[in-house]
């Protein structure tokens, strides 16, 4: 399970075709602002692969200006750099702190 | 839980998230979203009060607390510091807690691999080795390097059993390398350290220079607030005098960009033009400064022989005007590469009778072979227009780390230093030991190693024990190929306190598991004094301790009982009320235990019940005389020191064959090593590696694109890494930069170990480097 959180800065005369394109989505949610083009997206996906889908399909939108990531929780996969350098040594973390000396 | 309820409590927690961050930005914007729903899983949490773990802004945080873990953070709305908002790293704080290497064990190495101990086994083995070494080789071979991410406690009880108890000033700690010119700056201007001013100046300037200071991604939360300020009053300006171009740069109003080193310069030449217009605050220059100057041509400390005592000397206003004239607006542009308009616009906001002006700086000042000199001509360029000491106006260092100031300045866990005062001062050892309750003989009165030349000893081999704890030497010392070979050598036993594996753990002799932030009781004393209480709301993994208690463990081993008396559940706050015996006056107190719980913070002198927000301001300082503007009380007759510093070059400039600076730092996402926040999956996903900054130019007529490979020598080594064009930041022409929080690219095997002669502070900022395409 993912779920992140963006501001989302969308180019000029296109907020409403992104809006509509994001909320038709099945894996991002909108929130709007009352008082600024600046809107919130979050995206909540199951496997890396849709994650990486969603990533794909915010980074491609030509309506989108910028986004920026506030919050992230990724659960159920190894993908923090100690967890990834434990997996693919395939040491225990004892054997792992032994390798310099 | 169930799987749904918790989903939605995240989702929830994220959006909150975004809208805090949002508000921090485009300050006034509001969203379609109640920030009081939290969902059904938040029926459960118990939300308590912590400043951050990360960098010395100091923010307070609410942690939410379910089922015995950490589950949510959120920006603390009562805290003054960030007033409910975080940065990425805030948000993400938690999850530094629960990363999957973490050390739950004590780790013994047997030959060259280590086997699991019990944290009593290893215990016992420290004070054992302690004590041998002591025996065999003298107390002054024994060594504890500590952080400015140590807790108060942490940092006193190191203290008080290095130099009380054991009778050895071999007591360092990583602030060393971040804050020490800060420190003799202050002392050297002022007398007495830290800022005189606090984060509400911000709410009241309407002026910002930034020395060398990426504060949009090293302090973002006080950068939103100065974002802020410019939003309710436009006329306010924000001013980017730095050696390369940055996320804070495009957001300033003006950008302004000069060669390494030559911020000396160009403060001198602001002074000059202070003079030439009539911009100087003649009365206040009479009333509270007086000049000085000191030795110049001091060397670098690149030598393991080197010694350095500055020798001050009065002088005037006269001799400072003649030692000014070299520094013309004209002849500074050549040295620095800043246009001599820009120089003589930057005088005139300082000058401006209608601005008040605030500088921040952080590493760009204080990681400078000549710290202690820039850190005294900005306080010069303050003082000669009397804009100090005054809300909205003052020169204020920023700290990186969360109790570089709390504990490494005002506990005092450096080699010359104690609680109050300094070891080579009779009358502080004499209080130090009547309240530590040891023999005053005991302490030593004379510094020992500083810490560059502390690693120097264990390399040479007069130091053969070393506790390192709360930090990770084997990343960040310059030089670092000399460090870590010589803490490998035989002969030597190392100590490691830490939560995850690390390259210093990597050398340990024994890796002791800590507890980590909200897993102990503690305090954090952030950049403005303001001190910040945390309780325990977790339980630590597996054996993980406290480093206070480690500490206090050891020393009953050692036969310290009576000077480490104290009970599991009451030792912080007798720490606490012990500690503060030493800041038993009004221009030190520090506020009482029941009140550190209630508070979110309070900013010492704390007295009778109130914090002191501007120091020496009679208006809110009890501590300075009434009748006047300031009282410079630190210094004799209540009078700052303006200094005579020069300009002088670097250690190491480019040349031939190395044509290239070399300059070091952080990143927004990442907390100084990556030790940490490496372990939080979204921020490592963020910035999942290193990489080096490289200008179009120099990239293009290197043959080299963005992602392409490239190998950055210097005279002490090489590193093959990725090349990064027109990125996150982009530095001139001849320059190229490497942040430092990736332990898979050791930039510090390039950097060199020079340093101010006078505060012993590295300079990470230049030394001289060659690029090839890999």
């Amino acid at each position: 399970m993912s779920i992140v959180s963006y501001l989302a800065y969308p180019v000029d005369g296109y907020k409403d075709q992104l809006v509509m394109d994001l909320k038709q989505h099945p894996h991002c949610e909108v929130v709007l602002s009352d008082n600024s083009d600046v809107f919130i997206v979050l995206t909540d996906t199951e496997t890396e692969e849709q994650e990486k889908a969603t990533q794909e399909f915010l980074q491609g939108h030509k309506g989108l200006l910028c986004l920026a990531m506030v919050y992230g929780q990724l659960e159920g996969e190894d993908r923090a750099c100690g967890e990834q350098r434990e997996e693919s040594d395939g040491m225990t973390t004892g054997e792992v702190l032994s390798e310099e000396r | 839980m169930a799987e749904f309820s918790r989903r939605d409590f995240l989702k929830t927690m994220a959006v909150n998230s975004a809208v805090a961050a949002a508000a921090a930005m485009m300050p006034g914007v509001s969203f379609a979203w109640d920030e009081s729903r939290t969902g059904q899983a938040s029926n459960d949490i118990a939300w308590k009060k912590a400043p951050c773990r990360f960098c010395g802004t100091g923010c307070g945080l609410l942690i939410g607390i379910s089922q015995g873990r950490a589950v949510a953070v959120k920006g603390d709305p009562q805290s003054e510091v960030n007033r409910g908002t975080l940065c990425v790293k805030g948000y993400h704080s938690i999850q530094a807690l629960y990363g999957k290497d973490r050390l739950k064990k004590a780790y013994i190495r047997k030959g060259d691999h280590f086997v699991e101990a019990s944290i009593k086994e290893a215990l016992d083995l420290v004070a054992a080795k302690m004590k041998e070494t002591m025996q065999q080789h003298g107390k002054d071979a024994v060594a504890i390097y500590g952080s400015g991410q140590w807790t108060i406690p942490d940092g006193y009880v190191a203290s008080k059993l290095f130099k009380g108890c054991l009778g050895t000033n071999n007591v360092e700690a990583n602030a060393r390398l971040c804050m020490a010119s800060a420190v003799t700056g202050f002392l050297t201007s002022f007398g007495l350290d830290e800022p005189m001013g606090c984060y509400a100046d911000i709410d009241h300037a309407d002026t910002f220079v930034l020395w060398g200071n990426n504060m949009s991604e090293m302090h973002p939360v006080l950068f939103s607030r100065m974002l802020e300020r410019k939003r309710t009053h436009p006329r306010t300006l924000i001013i980017d005098f730095a050696t390369r171009t940055t996320r804070t740069s495009m957001a300033s109003d003006k950008s302004i960009l000069f060669l390494p080193q030559t911020d000396l310069a160009v403060a001198n030449a602001i002074c000059y033009e202070l003079f030439r217009t009539g911009k100087v605050n003649e009365t206040f220059v009479q009333q509270y400064c007086n000049f000085r100057k000191g030795k110049t041509n001091i060397g670098y400390g690149t030598e393991d022989s080197f010694k350095f005592n500055d020798q001050d000397q009065p002088s005037s206003l006269e001799e400072f005007k003649a030692f000014l004239a070299e520094y013309t607006p004209e002849k500074v542009e050549k040295i620095s590469g800043v246009s001599a308009n820009d120089i003589r616009y930057m005088a005139s906001l300082y000058g401006d009778s209608q601005r008040n002006v605030v500088s921040f700086w952080c590493m760009g000042m204080n990681q400078h072979t000549r710290g202690t000199w820039i850190n005294n001509l900005v306080y010069n360029i303050h003082l000669l227009v009397g804009k100090i000491s005054k809300p909205g106006n003052g020169p204020f260092s920023l700290t990186g780390q969360p109790s570089a100031c709390g504990t490494v300045r005002e506990v005092g866990t450096l080699t010359h230093k104690l609680p109050k005062g300094v070891v080579m001062n009779e009358k502080d050892r004499r209080l130090a030991a009547k309240i530590w309750q040891v023999p005053y003989e005991r302490i030593p009165a004379k510094p020992t190693n500083h810490t560059v030349d502390m690693f120097r000893a264990l390399d040479r081999g007069n130091i053969r024990f070393m506790w390192i704890q709360v930090t990770n030497p084997m990343v960040t010392m310059p030089n670092l190929r000399r460090y870590r070979d010589g803490a490998k050598k035989e002969g030597r036993f190392l100590v490691v306190s830490d939560v995850y594996p690390t390259p210093t753990t990597n050398v340990a002799d024994v890796i002791l598991p800590s507890a980590m932030w909200i897993e102990r009781e503690g305090m954090f004393g952030n950049s403005e004094r303001r001190t910040q209480h945390f309780e325990k709301m977790v339980e630590p993994p597996g054996e993980a301790m406290s480093d206070t208690w480690q500490l206090i463990e050891v020393a009953r081993r050692l036969g310290f009982q009576q000077q480490f008396p104290w009970s599991e559940p009451e030792h912080v706050q007798k720490i606490w009320e012990e500690y503060i015996q030493f800041h038993d006056n009004p221009k030190h107190r520090m506020a009482p235990y029941e009140t550190l719980k209630a508070e979110p913070g309070v900013v010492w002198p704390y007295v009778e019940g109130k914090s002191t927000l501007w120091r020496y301001n009679p208006t809110y300082d009890p501590a300075a005389r009434k009748g006047q503007d300031v009282d410079f009380y630190g210094k004799p007759g209540g009078k700052a020191w303006i200094w005579l510093r020069p300009y002088e070059p670097a250690a190491e400039s480019p040349d031939a064959a190395y044509p290239f600076w070399l300059n070091t730092g952080r990143v927004l996402e990442h907390w100084h090593t990556g030790s940490m926040t490496r372990r939080v999956p979204v921020l490592h996903q963020a910035m999942p590696e290193s990489y080096a900054e490289i200008n179009t130019q120099d990239a293009r007529r290197l043959g080299i694109r963005h992602g392409d490979k490239v190998k950055i020598s210097s005279r002490r080594g090489s590193i093959v890494m990725t090349a990064a064009i027109n990125f996150r930041g982009n530095p001139p022409p001849g320059q190229v930069f490497v942040p430092f929080f990736d332990e898979s690219y050791l930039i510090n095997e390039l950097t060199l170990d020079a340093y101010c002669p006078i505060s012993k502070q590295p300079d990470y900022k230049k030394c001289a480097v060659k690029i090839e395409k890999a």
